[in-house]
């Protein structure tokens, strides 16, 4: 049997304690592969987290959390049958065994007895744990020292919160084939939102850093500084914005996270999932015409250091590089194992879920639009009338329809080809495929998002990447209130 | 009593040993003060699609979290092992924590004068379906009779779940509040499909009910589902421009729920709520009341007590258009000098509320022309400025009809204006929600549109 140091780890922390060996998971295998099923696995997760809230420049509270279970599934077709516990112990795993192979009736007996080999996989993150990366008091440290940068910079600041965040993920997947996986991965996350008052007004400016790396990540001066910058920025920003401006016209979208347009115009779209269903716009659509031709779309789990990668996906299966999107034209569909199975098509490592008490499901890791060939100010200089939005507060979608909105947290009105006004938040709202094909230049800056975010599905929350160049798209409804 | 009675109340009782071994630990810790909260949600989930079983969810799960107030220092930890050990573990890690937290003399459990003395029982704990194929029954039952109508325009079903469980959940704190209580809760939905002109739309129906035998017929949940989707099938282009604005359903709800993150204490104090310094002053038009009542029979929302004990009351959130109180914890009254009033933890059943309301065709046909918006969409509001912008879909109406569905669409405003403008109440309440909202007319809202 082969052994790496990440499943040891794993295996001391959430088997050992339970005296659950592998002896004893063999024959849970050959319990569950009893019944006639295509596959089924073990997945065994332990999540700490913990977190220090700074609010009214004093750390108000902290906190800790462990997780720890196992859910159990057996797949026969389109059926799932799926049971999970929050104990690791003998019984609670054979009781979650049985219930989860109810879902089959018929019986397999001429199945080859199992063995379980551990397989190799290479880690995209450090192993290390993150909320012992740097001391406690540091951590105190950092949230005061980001408060009083952001206070001594502008009288007009009312209100500071910060926030430090961090996690560690650990998992081990046995599938009914034997195939035992394991991986690490840790999470770190520093967020400030600051309040700003000028005469009447109030706004806000909020900005955030994250990572599958360490706390160490977040001490330096110069990381905490620029957060204090780019808060009170976007806030003096909102302070001085303007009505936003209704109808339809040119909205150029800036680099990095903007990108939720890819997310909720085509990514939710090319889940596995629903195109196996067929309740989403891009069913039956592969090898046709979806976006320009200025727009490639890839989801990669295999970034170095991001939120959305992971060196397996939570079925075990290595994360890939998928191009979805070339040209315009749709390629492929991001698969978990059983809409892969169903659809006859290979997995493409975007099988995850949020805990052990839910199924996985093909979600996105790090989607982005690939570079094109213009500068930013080429872009600007086309646009006579429209806007500029370099910000979001996150967007949503109806896959059946393809309608899909993104709200701007920061943005300007474009005037002949220059950028001028700030303008207050406005909803954008359109079609995907229709959007897409309205994308007429794109830049050749592409930039990710700053790692926070979160993508919601089905009630599953999930950390994910997006990323884009800066684009230029011909008509997008801007739902501004000036009807000017 | 029944077995399944027996068993609940084993339940409770195995949660209230495990909330006394907490408290005998936080008592020999000597902190000033603590709290501890046990959670647990145990069920059956499961789905249909295209009337055949698809998933079957066992679900359990189980919490505890202790908060430890060492002087005036707080922290909290959570585990989901409730174990002795894990809980010893959680405690110990909660005080670590205590150690690295800044004194605020606020922090502090909630003051005994506040604390609930009388707890009631709302009905709301009765038995579940546990049994999974009757429970996979329901679902293709539902699918089943949605597509045996045949409506014109629906071409699938996208799935029918059905999920029946029990919540059980305690609470105990230093100030020698301790409390376990169970609820049951069932749900029942259907998702469909339908197309027109090559576009594709979806919508849906549901049930829920803490009794189950009081979910609505199958019957009745298709007829939504197919309605609801059907109505957005016939689309066609407005114009961007100043419309007015009929909310209605899930619309008008989430609208009036920004309210309530509006006058949320914990934003009152950081000066982050467009609401900030409004109590006692107009927030809506004189005509409309809006009512807390927390003791609703036959509700989840409905308790004598708030997630901190405190006691909670008939709460007039807005009186004759005037703003009355906001929703403070025990944190956010000490904050902001004023006493808590039992808002540590959601609201219960809030009752919308007009001096004259009428139908929602009389609404209709007194606002002449406009757009019915049935579904919001996005995160296009700003609670701190007041800043609104979301998308929209529903349809346009003149002389009092339907002409048309309308999408994407966005409605753009500001929120201290859009609540100060509503014009009119219809009376068709939806009691499924927890807020019990009829649909309600405003002026003159920007509609920016696609042509």
């Amino acid at each position: 049997m082969q052994q790496n140091e990440i499943f040891d780890i794993n295996k001391k922390l959430i088997l050992d304690p339970n005296e659950v060996d592998l002896e004893f998971l063999t024959a849970q295998l050959s319990l569950l592969n009893k019944t006639k099923i295509d596959f089924g696995d073990l997945f065994f997760l332990h999540q700490t987290k913990e977190r220090f809230s700074l609010d009214e420049s004093i750390v108000k509270s902290g906190s800790f959390s462990i997780e720890c279970g196992v859910g159990i599934r057996a797949v026969i077709g389109e059926k799932t049958g799926f049971a999970y516990s929050d104990s690791v112990d003998k019984d609670s795993i054979c009781d979650c065994i049985k219930a989860a192979r109810s879902i089959s009736s018929g019986h397999n007996c001429d199945r080859a007895a199992i063995n379980i080999d551990v397989i190799k996989h290479k880690p995209l993150y450090t192993h290390k744990n993150p909320l012992t990366s740097i001391a406690q008091e540091r951590k105190i440290e950092l949230l005061k020292l980001l408060d009083n940068k952001v206070r001594s910079k502008d009288p007009r600041v009312i209100q500071v919160s910060a926030t430090i965040n961090s996690s560690y993920r650990h998992m081990l997947i046995l599938d009914n084939d034997g195939r035992l996986h394991a991986d690490i991965k840790p999470f770190a996350q520093i967020v400030v939102n600051v309040i700003m008052k000028q005469k009447d007004r109030i706004e806000s400016g909020y900005t955030s850093k994250g990572g599958a790396y360490l706390l160490d990540n977040f001490d330096s001066e110069t990381v905490i500084e620029s957060l204090a910058n780019e808060a009170i920025r976007i806030a003096s920003v909102n302070l001085e914005a303007q009505e936003a401006p209704s109808g339809t016209m040119n909205v150029v979208l800036g680099s990095g996270w903007p990108g939720v347009l890819i997310h909720e115009a085509v990514g939710h779209g090319l889940e596995g999932d629903f195109n196996r269903i067929g309740s989403s716009l891009f069913s039956n659509k592969i090898g046709q015409q979806v976006a320009s031709k200025s727009c490639t779309i890839i989801d990669d789990g295999t970034m170095l250091d991001r939120r959305g990668s992971q060196s397996i996906d939570d079925e075990g299966s290595p994360s890939a590089h998928n191009v979805l999107i070339e040209n315009g034209i749709l390629k492929s569909y991001m698969m978990d194992r059983q809409n892969a199975l169903l659809m006859g098509v290979s997995t493409t490592g975007n099988g995850r879920r949020e805990s052990y008490n839910c199924l996985p499901m093909p979600r996105m890791t790090n989607t982005y639009m690939q570079v094109g060939n213009y500068s930013k100010e080429e872009i600007l200089s086309t646009v006579k009338k429209g806007i500029y939005a370099t910000n979001f507060a996150g967007g949503q979608v109806d896959i059946t329809s393809g309608q899909f909105v993104f709200s701007t947290s920061e943005a300007y009105l474009i005037e002949n080809g220059k950028v001028t006004t700030p303008i207050k938040g406005a909803t954008l709202i359109g079609n995907g495929p229709k959007t897409m094909c309205e994308v007429s230049m794109v830049g050749n800056d592409l930039s990710f998002d700053a790692g926070v975010g979160i993508c919601g599905k089905q009630g599953q929350s999930l950390p994910v990447g997006i990323g884009q160049p800066t684009l230029k798209i011909d008509a997008l409804t801007v739902g501004g209130s000036n009807l000017a | 009593m029944s077995q399944f009675y027996n068993k609940i109340q084993k339940k409770e009782q195995e949660f209230k040993d495990k909330l006394e071994f907490a408290i005998d630990l936080a008592n020999k810790l000597h902190v000033t003060g603590y709290e501890v909260n046990i959670a647990s949600k145990k069920g059956l989930s499961v789905s249909s699609r295209n009337c055949e079983l698809e998933n079957i969810e066992f679900e359990y799960d189980r919490a505890m979290t202790i908060t430890i107030y060492n002087g005036h220092k707080q922290a909290y930890a959570a585990t989901t092992d409730l174990s002795h050990q894990a809980i010893k573990d959680t405690m110990q890690a909660a005080f670590e924590l205590t150690k690295y937290t800044n004194d605020d003399p606020c922090n502090a459990v909630l003051e005994e004068q506040y604390l609930c003395k009388e707890i009631k029982d709302f009905d709301v704990l009765h038995e579940i379906e546990d049994d999974a194929d009757a429970a996979v029954n329901r679902c293709i039952e539902l699918e089943q009779c949605a597509l045996d109508k045949k409506a014109k325009g629906i071409i699938k079903s996208n799935g029918a779940n059905f999920f029946s469980g029990i919540y059980t959940n305690g609470y105990a704190a230093s100030n020698g509040f301790c409390a376990v209580s169970s609820a049951s809760s069932n749900s029942l939905n259907l998702s469909l499909i339908g197309e027109q002109n090559g576009k594709m739309q979806t919508s849906g129906g549901f049930s829920s009910h803490c009794n189950l035998a009081k979910l609505d017929s199958t019957e009745k949940i298709a007829n939504e589902a197919i309605c609801d989707t059907v109505d957005k099938l016939d689309v066609a282009p407005i114009a961007t421009g100043a419309y007015n604005i009929v909310f209605s359903k899930q619309a008008a709800i989430t609208l009036i729920s920004n309210l309530y993150k509006a006058i949320s204490g914990s934003l009152i104090y950081k000066q982050s709520s467009f609401l900030l310094d409004m109590l006692d002053k107009q927030v809506f038009p004189n005509f409309i009341n809006i009512v807390e009542d927390p003791f609703v029979v036959g509700r989840l929302e409905s308790s004598c007590y708030d997630d901190e004990g405190c006691k909670r009351n008939v709460t007039p959130l807005i009186e004759d258009g005037y703003l009355r109180t906001y929703l403070l914890s025990s944190y956010s009254a000490r904050k902001l000098k004023m006493q808590p009033n039992g808002h540590c933890g959601g609201l219960g059943s809030v009752f919308v509320k007009a001096k004259e309301q009428c139908s929602f065709e009389e609404l209709l046909a007194n606002t002449k022309r406009g757009i019915v918006v049935t579904e919001l969409m996005g995160q296009g509001v700003d609670i701190v400025s007041g800043n609104y912008s979301q998308g929209a879909s529903g349809y346009y109406f003149e002389n009092g009809q339907r002409v048309h569905a309308v999408d994407e669409i966005t409605i753009a405003s500001n929120l201290k204006d859009l609540f100060l403008n509503i014009q009119a109440l219809a009376n068709d309440y939806d009691y499924r929600y927890k807020t019990k909202c009829p649909s309600f007319m405003i002026e003159g809202i920007t509609v920016s549109s696609k042509s």
